[in-house]
């Protein structure tokens, strides 16, 4: 069974303090938007619920394997579009189901596989992060601001793979700032809204 | 760059090049003249002579064997400055204790003059090939030290972090990012590392070879074949010049070329 909850998370940066009390239970099937302005803590909670940042106090309780899109993408330079797919391709996977996922990933948002990251615009590079994330579907997705740098054409799309997603079964949260109406059309009923509007920032069941 | 533009490169830096061989000349037969005032002119050949025996070694086939000596042992030097300068470089720069711990060191070994190593090996290991090898290697690991821990901390964190979530197998981490990632600095670091190898060599032959370039200067000295001496000592400046503008130049560049490339992809 998967499950992704936050306790307690309490998180500053120097005097700084971002998260105070965040605690929360992430709800498989349905697509958890943290809305709020920039600069907020939404990242922070994300990189948290990823485990990519520790807490200084509380903790993360997460069964499930996670993908993730965060803002600065982390694209491998000097591989490929496709190579930088297959980088996160899991061991064992039989050569065929491989090239067919990357092939398909690349096709959806039309990415040139043989790019390197060098040649992409802005845009592209979110596009390429964002089709990692998808590549191979993972119970916990972790999307922080997938529509930036997008238009609404790509929202939509992207929507369509988040509803997609969360209708198999997985926890899918994501960060957003107003923009989300494409979400909220494309995924009807997915969708739990957290208005963070405060800082420090306080989420409670 | 369109034909004209390259070939008209070329001409200037053609026109570059015979301009400083000229001018070299030209301070050369001065100092000569000067030299052979204070001097005599039996320590001070002219440049005509010393051009002679140049030639005379370089058609004889001595001259590129012994400077082969003096490279073939470089690279020996330099392979395994490599080889250990690689692993523990990478090791360090994984884990920040072990840098922290042998930087006062390194430090200290890439302040040494080759001439410690040279003393050192003679005496545990007499005279012969392995002194310069020895000296190269000892004068050339720290450099490939510190720059493939400099790499190893400069990969991207967030990379890193991206195949941990994505469960990506260590063995594939290194091969895909970490050895990619290094390469910049290591080919940077091989820049200095041939430079020094070079001239490490020669004087580590000087003092402790009976063969090589760097011996022949020691006996055309022992002999006072002032020809010889200065011949010798061309062959190894043409040497170095050419491996500076056939192969640190352009790693030089190329490590350049890949550390811009990086930059502006994790954005």
């Amino acid at each position: 069974m998967t499950f992704l909850r936050a306790r307690d998370v309490r998180k500053s940066f120097g005097e700084k303090l971002v998260l105070e009390n965040v605690t929360r239970d992430f709800p498989a099937g349905k697509i958890t938007l943290l809305s709020g302005p920039s600069g907020i803590g939404k990242s922070t909670i994300l990189e948290i619920l990823a485990g990519m940042t520790k807490p200084d106090g509380g903790r993360v309780e997460r069964f499930g394997k996670v993908s993730v899109a965060l803002q600065d993408n982390a694209i491998i330079p000097w591989l490929t579009a496709a190579g930088n797919l297959s980088f996160v391709v899991p061991k064992g996977t039989p050569p065929a189901e491989r090239e067919r996922a990357i092939a398909d990933k690349l096709n959806f948002f039309e990415l040139d596989g043989r790019s390197l990251p060098g040649e992409l615009s802005g845009g592209m590079l979110r596009r390429l992060c964002l089709a990692r994330a998808f590549l191979f579907p993972r119970p916990i997705l972790l999307l922080d601001e997938p529509f930036a740098f997008l238009d609404e054409r790509w929202h939509r799309a992207i929507s369509g793979l988040m509803k997609k997603s969360a209708e198999e079964g997985a926890i899918v949260v994501m960060s957003g700032h107003s923009e989300n109406e494409a979400l909220r059309e494309t995924a009807p009923g997915l969708e739990v809204t957290i208005e963070i509007d405060r800082s420090p920032v306080i989420v409670r069941d | 760059m369109n034909a004209t533009g390259s070939a008209s490169a070329r001409s200037k830096k053609f026109a570059n090049v015979l301009f400083t061989c000229l001018v070299s000349a030209l301070i050369w037969a001065a100092l000569v003249k000067t030299a052979n005032l204070c001097l005599g002119s039996a320590m001070t050949p002219g440049p005509a002579a010393i051009l002679k025996k140049f030639g005379a070694l370089l058609f004889s086939g001595e001259m590129l064997r012994e400077m082969g000596l003096t490279a073939g042992r470089g690279l020996v030097g330099v392979f395994f400055a490599n080889v250990l300068g690689l692993v523990l470089g990478v090791l360090a720069g994984k884990f920040g204790f072990l840098l922290r711990l042998t930087a006062p060191l390194v430090s200290g070994i890439q302040s040494c003059p080759p001439i410690v190593w040279i003393a050192f090996v003679m005496v545990w290991a007499g005279t012969g090939s392995l002194v310069p090898v020895a000296t190269v290697f000892a004068a050339t690991v720290p450099f490939v030290f510190s720059n493939t821990a400099q790499g190893v901390m400069g990969l991207p964190r967030r990379i890193l972090q991206t195949a941990k979530i994505y469960d990506v197998s260590p063995a594939k981490v290194f091969r895909l990012v970490t050895l990619p990632g290094i390469m910049p600095f290591w080919l940077a670091g091989l820049s200095a590392v041939l430079s020094t190898a070079w001239k490490a060599a020669a004087v580590a032959e000087y003092m402790g070879s009976r063969d090589g370039a760097g011996a022949k200067i020691y006996w055309s000295y022992a002999k006072l074949d002032m020809e010889s001496l200065h011949a010798w000592a061309l062959a190894l400046i043409v040497f170095g010049l050419l491996v500076e503008s056939l192969l640190i130049t352009p790693l030089r560049d190329k490590a350049a070329r890949m550390a811009s490339r990086s930059e502006a992809c994790v954005r």
